[in-house]
């Protein structure tokens, strides 16, 4: 595997400016989607249709303020016109497949760069003040979801990597091959360094996340463990407005024909004692994880998003993890794999049939 | 103390393991009484949301039953159902819940026998379970 070696480039961020600004300047595309520098320390995305604005551009801020799949897929409907480089962290790349697949964007005018991710710093941490960047050799300086995550780098089309001291572009798809020919990009670079990186990072993650997971299993284990986990849920639902694969207009728990009747929930409390109210705290939890851990990229904005501190995404993803095996799915990574819940073989999951 | 009898909901699919439940009934085919059937048009009409509701709301099983696959009335709903049943099964499982309360079954319309065997088995099952302790669960 080789690279494309940025030589006038020293940082990853740098070498995300350059290639922004040189897309828009050459005409390569017709708009820039990055996150910018706002006030009071706020990351908002932008989307940039000249080489100014970009100025303010933080293609990697400390936090994730708003998931960018959402981002893009609002600007990317079925008639997206032109063509718009998204500047994004790899798990934002692997949700806008997701988003794609489940047909609320279309990709096909979008080249989407990523990079070596350094993580992102709890949100509430960053508000607080208290973490302000976060810090590779320190897991603690990262969002729980980031400690475990094993697809830190080469997403999307185009990917920048950090290679011993030098900065490569690695196109990942025919359209960042593309791409990085239209900016007239060219030359091999060596990407052991970053392989051999890439690889241990990885192994290390993989081994967090088993050990978390593992210790989560047991914290929620059964109805009351699980009871106990959500008690705290405040039902604003963040989680799920904040959530790049949640896209439906209406969720099946705000249906008014489905809101449990006031005698439901006198008779539970005759029966089971007393009823918790509001009810279907975790009848909307679980049907959520029914509905989409199989999407799940694990990227743990819901988790910044509750106001409760619910490890509702490391829940999710631990949970998606186990039903996309069911398929040998991998969420965002095969743009061309159909959705497991939007194919079947006729014959598979014998073991589910009595 | 009264002997615990489960209350089973059922979801079958209109165009066969609804009329299989029918053709047992008026066969005479005696069988517990302990399913409510609630009929679907299709298996894939089922979302995984209403048999976690049933299930959360105290149910002791919960049972899908839908056309042979390969007969689907709708051609191919019952695979569509049988994907999204694992993906359920799979959440309940994996957040230890008793996965064992719910099942999926074939039954087609001349099958009353087979219906009857269905709830025989399942009501038996759910016995030795005892009662879904999620009746008695008060922070749901």
């Amino acid at each position: 595997m080789k690279g494309i070696p940025l030589e006038t480039c020293d940082s990853l961020r740098h070498a995300l400016g350059w290639i922004m600004r040189k897309a828009l300047q050459d005409g390569v595309v017709d708009h820039v989607l990055v996150p910018s520098r706002g006030p009071e320390d706020s990351f908002p995305w932008i989307l940039a249709a000249r080489p100014e604005p970009l100025s303010d551009a933080e293609p990697i801020p400390p936090v994730m303020s708003v998931q960018g799949a959402r981002a893009l897929s609002s600007v990317t409907g079925s008639t997206s016109e032109g063509a718009m480089l998204a500047v994004m962290r790899p798990c934002e790349a692997r949700a806008s497949i997701e988003v794609a697949k489940l047909r609320q964007s279309d990709l096909s005018s979008v080249v989407v760069l990523t990079m070596d991710c350094p993580g992102a710093v709890p949100l509430a941490r960053y508000r607080d003040g208290d973490i302000m960047e976060p810090d590779p050799e320190d897991p603690e300086s990262l969002r729980p979801l980031c400690r475990q995550c094993t697809g830190f780098t080469a997403a999307g089309d185009l990917c920048l990597v950090r290679s011993g001291e030098n900065v490569l572009a690695v196109p990942l798809t025919e359209g960042g091959r593309r791409f990085a020919a239209a900016l007239g990009l060219d030359g091999e670079g060596d990407l052991d360094e970053w392989l051999e990186w890439k690889e241990g990072l990885g192994k290390q993650r993989e081994r967090t996340g088993e050990e978390a997971r593992q210790s989560l299993k047991e914290d929620t284990r059964g109805l009351s463990g699980l009871a106990a986990v959500y008690s705290g849920c405040v039902g604003c639902r963040s989680c799920r407005t904040v959530c790049p694969v949640c896209y439906c207009r209406l969720c099946f728990i705000d249906m008014k024909d489905r809101r449990s009747p006031a005698a439901a929930h006198l008779d539970r409390s005759v029966s089971a004692g007393a009823a918790r109210l509001v009810s279907d705290t975790l009848l909307f939890h679980i049907g959520r994880m029914a509905h989409m851990s199989l999407s799940c990229v694990a990227c743990g904005m819901c988790e910044d998003a509750c106001p409760a501190d619910i490890p509702v995404g490391r829940l999710v993803s631990m949970v998606g993890r186990e039903t996309a095996a069911l398929f040998d799915y991998t969420a965002g990574e095969d743009p061309d794999e159909p959705l497991p819940l939007s194919t079947f073989l006729t014959e598979e999951l014998h073991d589910f049939e009595d | 103390m009264d002997e615990f009898e489960p209350r089973i909901i059922g979801f079958l699919c209109n165009w066969c393991s609804y009329a299989g439940a029918d053709l047992a009934g008026t066969s005479r085919l005696e069988m517990p009484s302990n399913l409510v059937p609630i009929k679907v048009m299709c298996s894939s009409r089922v979302d995984p949301e209403m048999v976690a509701d049933a299930f959360l709301r105290g149910a002791d099983g919960v049972l899908i039953a839908g056309c042979h696959p390969g007969d689907c009335h709708y051609d191919k709903g019952n695979y569509y159902a049988r994907r999204r049943f694992a993906v359920l099964k799979k959440v309940v499982e994996s957040l230890g819940l008793e996965a064992d309360r719910l099942r999926l079954s074939w039954i087609s319309a001349s099958e009353g026998a087979r219906f009857r065997k269905v709830v025989e088995e399942f009501t038996e099952k759910v016995r030795k379970l005892g009662p879904n302790p999620a009746g008695k669960e008060t922070l749901l």
